[in-house]
C-alpha cells in the first residue's frame, strides 16, 4: 500500500528549475534511499513532500491525502528531520519532546519517557538541549520524528553525528520500524549507509530522478555477472581466455565476464594450463561504485 | 489549539528573557516611586507671607489724591490688617481669600472681599468729599468691621464665619446682580457654611485646599458653560466641563468625609499633594503603561522571527495543524502573557508602594465619579486597577497583532522591535497632539492610536477628539485588528523554508 506518492514534482524559482518530473512512491515497510550529489534538489523534495515550499507543478499524497489540499490530514502520521533537528535549546529534552506530543493527540507521558528510552536520552532527557552533543541532539531529533508513531518517516542524514555505536543503534531502529510496516524515506551521503539500511534507491542529479531500483539491481551495473580470478600470474592468458571477455586488473587478478555454471569449467582450464589459481570471487559493485557509473561525479549546478 | 497555546506559553515561559524584563519592571517601578514624580511642586500662591511693601505703600500714598488715595489707602490698611497676625496663622489664611477676584466685563468683583468694602466705606465716608455714603451706611460700616477685627483677634474664626455668610446673604439681595454673580455668591456661602460645618479652619492642609479646588472649578465649569473657548472643539469643552464638575464632586465627598488623603486620582486636583501607596498605585497604568508595551512587543516580535531565525519554524509547519491556528495560537499566548505581565505590575506596585510609603493608605478604597451623572464611585482599589488594565487590553492587543505582522514580514527581530517601538511612539505620543487640530481631526479619528485606549472612556468619560466615541473606537480597533491578522496570515500561508527563509 501507497504511503507516500509523488506524482511529476516540479518546482520552479523564477527562471529557475530545482526540480522536475518527480515520481516515485514509498510503500508500508519500504525503506528508501534518496542518493544525489550536493545540490541535485533531495531537501527540495523532502521541503514539497512536507509543505515546506509550495509545489510549482505535481503532487503529493500522503495516506491518499493531497499535501496542499488536505495539509493536516496528510501530515498527521509523518514524521521527519529535515536538514538537521530543529530544536529549543533553552529547553530540556523532555520539553521539546512534550511541545512535540501536544501537536498530536492521545501522546502521553508514557510515550515521551519511551522514546527517549528508545534513542538512549532517557539520562538526560530533563537536561536541556544546549548541553547536548550533536549526537545526542540527532537522537532527540529522531525521537520527536517517531514519537506520534508516524506511518511515513522521513529522515535527512539520521546518523549524523552519531558514534559507532548510535550509528548501529540507529539502523537497528530504522530497520525495526520498517518491520514494523513504517514508510521511511531516508536522504543520506553516507552510500554504506544506505546500502544497510535501504531496500530501495532514487537517485536525484540535477533535479531529476537518474534511477528508482532496489539495491540489487541499483549495484548491477550490466546484466553480465562477473568473476575475479587471482593467479599466480596472467601471463599469457589471453590464448585460455580467448572466448571470454576479460579484463586484467593487475598482475595477479582478472575479471572475466562469465556466469556461475561456467566458472568450474574455466578453474580446471587455468589449472590445467599450469596456473595457480588463489581466489575464485564473484564480483559485487559496492554502493558507491554503482553509483557514479549511475549518478555521474560530484557536480554543483 | 489550547494545546497549541500551551506550547507557545512554555516556550515563553521557560525563556530566560521574559524574566529579566519582568525583573526590569520591578526596577523601574521602584525607581519611580523613589522618584515620585508626581508629587507636585508647593503652589507659591499658597502662602501667608509678610507684606513687605508696605513701607514703600506708604510712601506713595503720600503722592496720591482724590479717589485713588482712598483706594489705594483701602488697600494698605488691607493690607496692614494682614501684616498684624502672624505668619500660618489662620487670621492670616482667612485674610488671603480676600485678595482673589473674578473678572466679569472687564470689572474686578470682588464678593467675598467684606473687610475691603466696609474699609472702603469708612474711608470714602471720612477722606472723599463727595462720599455717597450715608452717615447710617458709615456707622454700621464702622460697627461691621470691629466685628470683624474682634473675631479675628479673639480667634473666633466661626464668628468671622458667619460675618462672612451674613454679608454675603445681604448682597444677594441687592439690585444691579446677575445670576452669574448669585452663582458665585452662593458658592461662597457654600464653602463657609461647609467650614463651619465640617469644623475646617482657615490653614494650609488638604481640607483647605480641596475647598479651594471646589470654588476654583465651579468658576472653570462656569466659564465654559457661559463663554466657551471658541478655540476648541464642542467635544474638547464638553470633556472638560465633566472633568470640572468632576472634581467639583470629589472635593466635596472629600470635605464631606473629612479625608486627609488626594482621592483625586487622574484629575489631579490636588497641588499640595502628598503622595501614598494608594495614589501610586491608583495610577499603576498610567505610569507603567510603557513597560506592559514593551513586554508586548518584545514577544510578540520574537514569538515568529526566533522560531524563522533558529529554524525551529520547520518543526512547527510540518505538524497537523492549519498555520492560521499557528498563528493564532501565538496571538493568545501573547494576549495571556501580557495578562500575566499586567496582574505582575499590579502585585509588585501594591507592594513596593506600600514598603515605600507605607500600607495604610490602601485602607480607603477608590473613590472617583461617573462623568455622565456626577454619581460618586466607590470601589475596591484592585478592582479598579484591574478595571482600567482591562480597558488597555484592546491596546495591547492591537500592538500585539502589529508586532506580529512586522516580524511575519521582517525575519530581523532587532529591526522588527526597534520599529515597532517607533510607529507605537509617534502614533501614541505625537499623533493625539497633531489630532487636537480641527483640520487633521477628519483623518485623526480614524488612526487606531487615537481609538484603543479604552480607558478614557470608563465611568461616562469621552475622547477628547471631535468624531471619537466609545462605539467609534471598537469599530475602528476591530478593523485594524482584523487586517493585521488578515495580512499575517495571508503572509504566514504564503512562508516558504528555504536556506535562506523567505
Amino acid at each position: 500500500m501507497k504511503v507516500l506518492e509523488c506524482n511529476n514534482l516540479k518546482k520552479q524559482v523564477k527562471n529557475k528549475i530545482i526540480v522536475q518530473d518527480i515520481s516515485f512512491s514509498v510503500n508500508k515497510g519500504d525503506v528508501v534511499g534518496l542518493l544525489g550529489p550536493n545540490g541535485a534538489g533531495k531537501t527540495t523534495i523532502i521541503k514539497l513532500i512536507l509543505g515546506l515550499i509550495k509545489i510549482s507543478e505535481g503532487r503529493v499524497l500522503i495516506n491518499g491525502y493531497n499535501i496542499e489540499k488536505d495539509f493536516v490530514k496528510a501530515i498527521d502520521k509523518v514524521g521527519a528531520i529535515v536538514e538537521s533537528p530543529d530544536l529549543y535549546m533553552y529547553l530540556s529534552g523532555y520539553d521539546n519532546l512534550k511541545i512535540t506530543a501536544n501537536n498530536y493527540k492521545n501522546i502521553s507521558k508514557d510515550r515521551i519517557l519511551e522514546v527517549a528510552r528508545i534513542v538512549g536520552l532517557d539520562n538526560r532527557i530533563k537536561d536541556k538541549v544546549s548541553t547536548y552533543s550533536l549526537g545526542m541532539r540527532q537522537r532527540l531529533g529522531i525521537a520527536e520524528a517517531i514519537i506520534n508513531s508516524p506511518e511515513l518517516l522521513i529522515l535527512d542524514e539520521p546518523t549524523n553525528g552519531l558514534d559507532i555505536e548510535g550509528t548501529i543503534e540507529m539502523r537497528n531502529l530504522i530497520k525495526s520500524l520498517s518491520n514494523q510496516g513504517i514508510a521511511i524515506l531516508i536522504s543520506s551521503h553516507n552510500l554504506t549507509e544506505i546500502d544497510n539500511l535501504c531496500n530501495r534507491i532514487i537517485a536525484i542529479k540535477s533535479g531529476k530522478m537518474v534511477t528508482d531500483e532496489t539495491i540489487d539491481e541499483f549495484k548491477q551495473i550490466s546484466n553480465e555477472s562477473s568473476y575475479i580470478f587471482e593467479l599466480n600470474n596472467v601471463e599469457n592468458v589471453d590464448k585460455i581466455l580467448q572466448n571470454y571477455k576479460f579484463e586484467i586488473i593487475d598482475k595477479n587478478k582478472i575479471r572475466i565476464y562469465i556466469s556461475k555454471e561456467k566458472v568450474s569449467e574455466l578453474t580446471k582450464k587455468f589449472l590445467t594450463n599450469n596456473y595457480q589459481v588463489y581466489l575464485v570471487q564473484e564480483e559485487q559493485f559496492t554502493s558507491e561504485e554503482a553509483f557514479i557509473k549511475k549518478v555521474g561525479e560530484n557536480k554543483i549546478d | 489549539m489550547i494545546k497549541l497555546v500551551q506550547n507557545e506559553l512554555i516556550k515563553i515561559f521557560k525563556r530566560r528573557s521574559i524574566y529579566f524584563l519582568l525583573f526590569l519592571s520591578i526596577i523601574a517601578i521602584i525607581v519611580y516611586n523613589n522618584i515620585n514624580p508626581d508629587q507636585n511642586p508647593i503652589d507659591p500662591l499658597r502662602n501667608t507671607q509678610d507684606i513687605i511693601l508696605i513701607k514703600d505703600m506708604e510712601e506713595k500714598l503720600k503722592q496720591k489724591t482724590g479717589q485713588e488715595y482712598i483706594d489705594y489707602k483701602v488697600n494698605l490698611d488691607s493690607l496692614k490688617l494682614y501684616n498684624s497676625y502672624q505668619e500660618n496663622s489662620w487670621q492670616r489664611w482667612a485674610l488671603n481669600e480676600e485678595r482673589g477676584t473674578y473678572v466679569r466685563e472687564g470689572i474686578e468683583i470682588k464678593f467675598n472681599h467684606n473687610i475691603e468694602r466696609l474699609l472702603n466705606n469708612i474711608n470714602d465716608y471720612e477722606l472723599n468729599p463727595n462720599t455717597e455714603i450715608t452717615k447710617e451706611e458709615y456707622e454700621n460700616s464702622k460697627i461691621e468691621y470691629n466685628k470683624y477685627i474682634e473675631a479675628l483677634n479673639t480667634d473666633n474664626w466661626k464668628d468671622f464665619l458667619n460675618l462672612k455668610i451674613k454679608d454675603l446673604k445681604e448682597i444677594k439681595n441687592t439690585n444691579d446682580i446677575t445670576n452669574i454673580d448669585i452663582g458665585r455668591i452662593n458658592i461662597d456661602i457654600e464653602i463657609y457654611e461647609m467650614r463651619l460645618k465640617y469644623n475646617i479652619n482657615f490653614d494650609n492642609n488638604i481640607q483647605n485646599e480641596y475647598l479651594d479646588r471646589y470654588k476654583e472649578h465651579y468658576y472653570d465649569v462656569q466659564t465654559n458653560e457661559n463663554f466657551p473657548y471658541s478655540g476648541f472643539s464642542q467635544t474638547f469643552i464638553n470633556k472638560n466641563l465633566n472633568e470640572d464638575r468632576a472634581r467639583m464632586n470629589l472635593c466635596k465627598y472629600a470635605i464631606e468625609n473629612n479625608l486627609n488623603t488626594d482621592i483625586s486620582n487622574e484629575l489631579y486636583i490636588i497641588s499640595n499633594n502628598e503622595i501614598n501607596a494608594r495614589t501610586s498605585f491608583i495610577r499603576t497604568f498610567e505610569h507603567f503603561d510603557l513597560i506592559i508595551v514593551i513586554i508586548a512587543i518584545y514577544l510578540s516580535t520574537t514569538i515568529i522571527t526566533e522560531e524563522v531565525n533558529k529554524k525551529t519554524i520547520k518543526n512547527l509547519l510540518t505538524k497537523p495543524h492549519k498555520r492560521s491556528t499557528i498563528i493564532m495560537s501565538k496571538l493568545i499566548a501573547c494576549i495571556i502573557t501580557i495578562l500575566v505581565s499586567m496582574v505582575f505590575v499590579i502585585i509588585v506596585q501594591y507592594i513596593v508602594g506600600g514598603v515605600i510609603f507605607g500600607f495604610d493608605s490602601y485602607k480607603l478604597e477608590y473613590i472617583g465619579c461617573n462623568y455622565n451623572t456626577g454619581e460618586l464611585i466607590h470601589m475596591n482599589l484592585f478592582e479598579y486597577v484591574i478595571i482600567v488594565g482591562l480597558s488597555k487590553l484592546p491596546m495591547y492587543i492591537i500592538i500585539i497583532a502589529f508586532c506580529m505582522l512586522i516580524g511575519t514580514l521582517n525575519n530581523h527581530t532587532s529591526m522588527s522591535m526597534i520599529l515597532t517601538l517607533i510607529i507605537f511612539l509617534i502614533g501614541y505620543r505625537i499623533l493625539p497632539e497633531w489630532s487636537k487640530v480641527e483640520s487633521l481631526n477628519v483623518v485623526a479619528r480614524y488612526f487606531v492610536t487615537n481609538n484603543w485606549d479604552f480607558s478614557k472612556y470608563l465611568f461616562g468619560q469621552v475622547s477628547d477628539t471631535s468624531g471619537i466615541s466609545l462605539y467609534s473606537s471598537i469599530v475602528v480597533c476591530l478593523i485594524h485588528l482584523s487586517i493585521f491578522l488578515y495580512l499575517t496570515i495571508h503572509k504566514f500561508n504564503r512562508k516558504e523554508i528555504y536556506n535562506n527563509i523567505s
